[in-house]
C-alpha cells in the first residue's frame, strides 16, 4: 500500500513558495521594500482563502495568480505612481549571492534594466516575457486592450535592448 | 528598394504570432537584409535571457513575522494556532483531487463484479468498514467538545472551521465513493484513513485553542 504524504503546514508552504511569490512582486514593482510588502499581503491573503481552494487546478497555478492579482491591485490602488521611471534603491535586491562571474553580471544589469522600465511597460514585459502569461490574459488582468499590452510590450523589449546594448 | 518590417510585425515574427504567409514574407526579407536580421537576432537572444532569469528570488529577511502580524490580534493566534491543520485540509484536497480520478478511472479500466468476491477484496473492504467505525466514534465525540465551547470562538474562526470540516468531508466522501467503485484498492482505505486523521486532527486543536477548554 502506497504511503500518502506527510501533511505541510503553513510554514513549509511559506518555504517553498515564497521565491517565487518574491520574485513576481519584486520584478512587477521594482522596489525592494514594496515588494516585501506586497509578499506579505501575498500569503495573508492566500491564508485567508486557503480553505476556498479547491483543488480546480495547480496549487503553485493558484498562489501565483494570487500573486499578480495582489500586485496589480496594489498598483491601481497607488495613485501616487506614475509612469516615471523608478529606480531600484538596493542593487543588492537582485544579488544571489555566490560567485560572480560575466553571467551573474550579465543578469543582474538584465533585472536592473527592468527595474527601470515605465511601471506599465515593465507589467508587460514581466508578465509576458518572464512569467509566460499570453497578451489576451495579460489584458484581462491589467483591464486593457490586448493591443496595448502588446505595445507596451514591444516598448519594454526596445527600452531594454537600447539600455544593454549602449 | 527593401521594405522593412514594422517593428511590430518584427517583435510578432519573434513571439510567432504571425500568419503562415506574413511571416514567410518576413523570413524571405531577413534572408536578403542584414540590418533586420541583426533585429532579429538580438531580439531572439534578449528572450532568451529573459526566459532564463530566476523563478525564484528569496527575500533578504523572513516575512513571517510580518504576516502573522496582519492576520493579527487574539483572532490571529487563534488560526494562526489551527494553521497547521487548516492548510494540511486544502493540501488533503490537493493531493485527492488526482489520486481518487486515477483511481476511479483504474477501477473503470479493470475489474469486473465478480472480482468484487475474491478474498483480499472482501479483506480490504472490511478493513473499510473497521476503519470507518474506529474514527467515527472519536469525530462523534469531539465535536460534541467543539459544539460545547463553540460560543467561545470568534465567528471568523468558526467560519473558517466548518468550511475546512466540509473540505475534509467532501474528501471522504470521495473516498467513500471511489471504494465503492474499487473495493480492492489499499491506496484508498489509506486515503480515507489520512482524511480522518486529518479531521480528527483538527477537532482536536479546535477544541484545545478555544478560550473556554
Amino acid at each position: 500500500m502506497r504511503a500518502i504524504p506527510a501533511r505541510e503546514d503553513f510554514d513549509i508552504l511559506y518555504e517553498q513558495h515564497v521565491g517565487r511569490v518574491y520574485a513576481v512582486c519584486l520584478r512587477m514593482c521594482a522596489d525592494r521594500q514594496e515588494a516585501e510588502r506586497l509578499t506579505q499581503d501575498v500569503f495573508v491573503r492566500v491564508w485567508q482563502r486557503l480553505a476556498s481552494f479547491r483543488g480546480e487546478s495547480e496549487f503553485t497555478s493558484w498562489l501565483h495568480r494570487v500573486a499578480v492579482n495582489v500586485v496589480l491591485e496594489d498598483s491601481r490602488a497607488a495613485r501616487r505612481r506614475t509612469d516615471r521611471v523608478e529606480h531600484v534603491e538596493d542593487p543588492a535586491a537582485y544579488e544571489r549571492g555566490g560567485p560572480g562571474g560575466a553571467e551573474s553580471d550579465a543578469r543582474m544589469d538584465l533585472e536592473r534594466a527592468i527595474a527601470l522600465l515605465p511601471s506599465g511597460a515593465r507589467q508587460a514585459l514581466v508578465l509576458h516575457d518572464i512569467e509566460g502569461y499570453k497578451h489576451e490574459e495579460i489584458a484581462a488582468l491589467l483591464g486593457v486592450a490586448a493591443g496595448t499590452v502588446k505595445a507596451q510590450l514591444h516598448r519594454a523589449r526596445r527600452l531594454l535592448r537600447e539600455r544593454l546594448e549602449a | 528598394m527593401m521594405t522593412h518590417p514594422a517593428e511590430s510585425q518584427i517583435n510578432d515574427y519573434v513571439d510567432d504570432l504571425l500568419e503562415p504567409a506574413e511571416a514567410a514574407a518576413i523570413a524571405a526579407h531577413v534572408a536578403e537584409c542584414a540590418h533586420c536580421a541583426l533585429e532579429i537576432e538580438r531580439l531572439t537572444a534578449l528572450k532568451n535571457s529573459l526566459a532564463q532569469l530566476p523563478r525564484a528570488i528569496r527575500p533578504p529577511r523572513d516575512l513571517r513575522a510580518g504576516i502573522r502580524e496582519s492576520v493579527g490580534g487574539a483572532r490571529g493566534r487563534v488560526l494562526w494556532s489551527l494553521r497547521v491543520p487548516l492548510a494540511a485540509a486544502a493540501v488533503l484536497l490537493i493531493a485527492f483531487g488526482s489520486i481518487v480520478t486515477l483511481a476511479v478511472m483504474n477501477s473503470r479500466r479493470g475489474g469486473d463484479v465478480a472480482q468484487r468476491d475474491r478474498p483480499e477484496v472482501r479483506l480490504v473492504a472490511r478493513a473499510a468498514r473497521l476503519l470507518e467505525r474506529e474514527y467515527a466514534e472519536e469525530v462523534r465525540e469531539l465535536e460534541l467538545v467543539l459544539r460545547k465551547s463553540r460560543g467561545a470562538l470568534s465567528a471568523e474562526t468558526v467560519r473558517i472551521l466548518e468550511e475546512n470540516l466540509a473540505i475534509i468531508d467532501r474528501a471522504i466522501g470521495e473516498a467513500q465513493r471511489a471504494l465503492a467503485a474499487d473495493p480492492n484498492s489499499g491506496m484508498l482505505v489509506d486515503l480515507l484513513r489520512s482524511a480522518y486523521e486529518r479531521k480528527i486532527d483538527l477537532l482536536r486543536q479546535a477544541a484545545k485553542s478555544s478560550p473556554a477548554t
